[in-house]
């Protein structure tokens, strides 16, 4: 019996290192890279938002129209709001993603980026309505990271590109969303 | 009746617990080899990708429901629609139930993505990824303590060099370090 106790700790003391080897995984999937198949896991935020504004859920009675916000977004940067729009992209792998259409222009849509994990986008909600509270963020891809999305893009569709066409970072927008409502 | 020492309950622990994990450990493992292969397909839906041509649109129409309907018919296809999207110059998206159908106006390009979700599989993806959260994490939970349970009880259900004092105890020992050794061999 001692003897199997023994070699059971031995077996088990690897599995310290191990766990924290696991979290730092973890913290670095959390800093950006969330779904490293998707085009843009490049993407940055570069909104600081204080833990409180960041609560999951959905808590605000009142929606924001998606125009408004795409009009001026960096009159609400860091804010928290409410937005319904028609999806009309989702994340094909994890469906840590979607587009909401604007409700004023058809060529206008809002990103919508979540955790992965935390809410899952189905494929089958694409066409329908859905229901988001987050908060609005500045997204910046540097310039090398934005070459290599574009090449990765073309090359995807059998085109040619020249990197030298990207002279500046990418600045986006994007809603981290906390909570979500939908049917599909 | 004489009493019960700690192996004989730990044998029925191990035997009732058992039987009532079958069926989500099935569900479980086979949708974890599915979602292991995340980077070689979709492991929930079906996406399938047609590619059609239809008489160009020319000029630059609004786009509206009759410009949807219009293309709808061009390609046969009933009126019905849930929204209409541009998503570049000079291009149309309908997205119908689990239809996303791509125009380019010009060409009459058509790129028609279908949708499915996979029998069966799509479901047990869904719940081992736990989309459903609220009670199905705490039921999942409670699966997870009974698979605890099911992992020390069975250490300790035969005595004798066949158990853990035996060859169970290099057996247990290999459970742990082949794992480790291979997860820190290939991150």
């Amino acid at each position: 019996m001692k003897t199997a106790i023994t070699l059971l700790a031995l077996c088990l003391l690897p599995l310290a290192p191990a766990c924290n080897q696991a979290s730092e995984t973890a913290a670095a999937d959390k800093a950006g890279a969330d779904c490293s198949a998707c085009p843009d896991a490049l993407a940055k935020p570069a909104t600081d938002v204080a833990a409180d504004v960041l609560k999951k859920g959905m808590f605000l009675s009142e929606l924001t129209p998606i125009s408004k916000i795409l009009a001026a977004p960096a009159s609400f940067e860091g804010q928290r709001v409410r937005v319904v729009g028609d999806a009309v992209a989702v994340c094909e792998t994890r469906g840590c993603w979607i587009n909401l259409k604007s409700e004023a222009d058809a060529a206008k849509f809002l990103r919508v980026k979540v955790e992965d994990g935390e809410i899952v986008f189905p494929m089958t909600v694409k066409g329908h309505p859905v229901e988001v509270e987050g908060v609005v963020q500045k997204v910046v891809i540097s310039v090398e990271d934005y070459r290599a999305i574009l090449k990765a893009r073309a090359d995807q569709k059998g085109e040619s590109f020249d990197p030298a066409t990207v002279t500046e970072p990418k600045v986006s927008w994007q809603l981290k969303g906390l909570g979500a409502k939908f049917d599909a | 009746m004489a009493a019960r020492n700690w192996r004989y309950w730990f044998h029925v622990l191990h035997r009732d617990i058992g039987y009532a994990c079958v069926g989500l450990t099935l569900i479980y493992a086979v949708s974890g080899i599915a979602v292991n292969h995340v980077a070689d397909w979709n492991p929930s839906y079906v996406i399938e990708k047609v590619r059609a041509r239809i008489e160009p649109v020319g000029g630059a129409p609004a786009v509206d429901d009759a410009l949807a309907r219009r293309l709808l018919a061009s390609m046969e296809l009933s009126p019905d629609y849930n929204t209409l999207f541009v998503p570049g110059p000079g291009q149309v998206r309908i997205i119908r139930q689990n239809h996303t159908i791509d125009v380019e106006l010009a060409s009459g390009s058509v790129l028609h993505e279908i949708v499915t979700p996979r029998f069966l599989l799509a479901d047990a993806n869904a719940m081992h990824l736990n989309h459903a959260k609220r009670a199905w994490t705490w039921f999942a939970d409670a699966f997870a303590v009974a698979l605890i349970v099911l992992a020390i009880t069975g250490m300790f259900l035969i005595k004798g060099k066949h158990g853990i004092t035996g060859r169970g105890a290099w057996l247990t020992a290999l459970g742990f370090i082949v794992p480790l050794a291979l997860y820190w061999w290939a991150t």
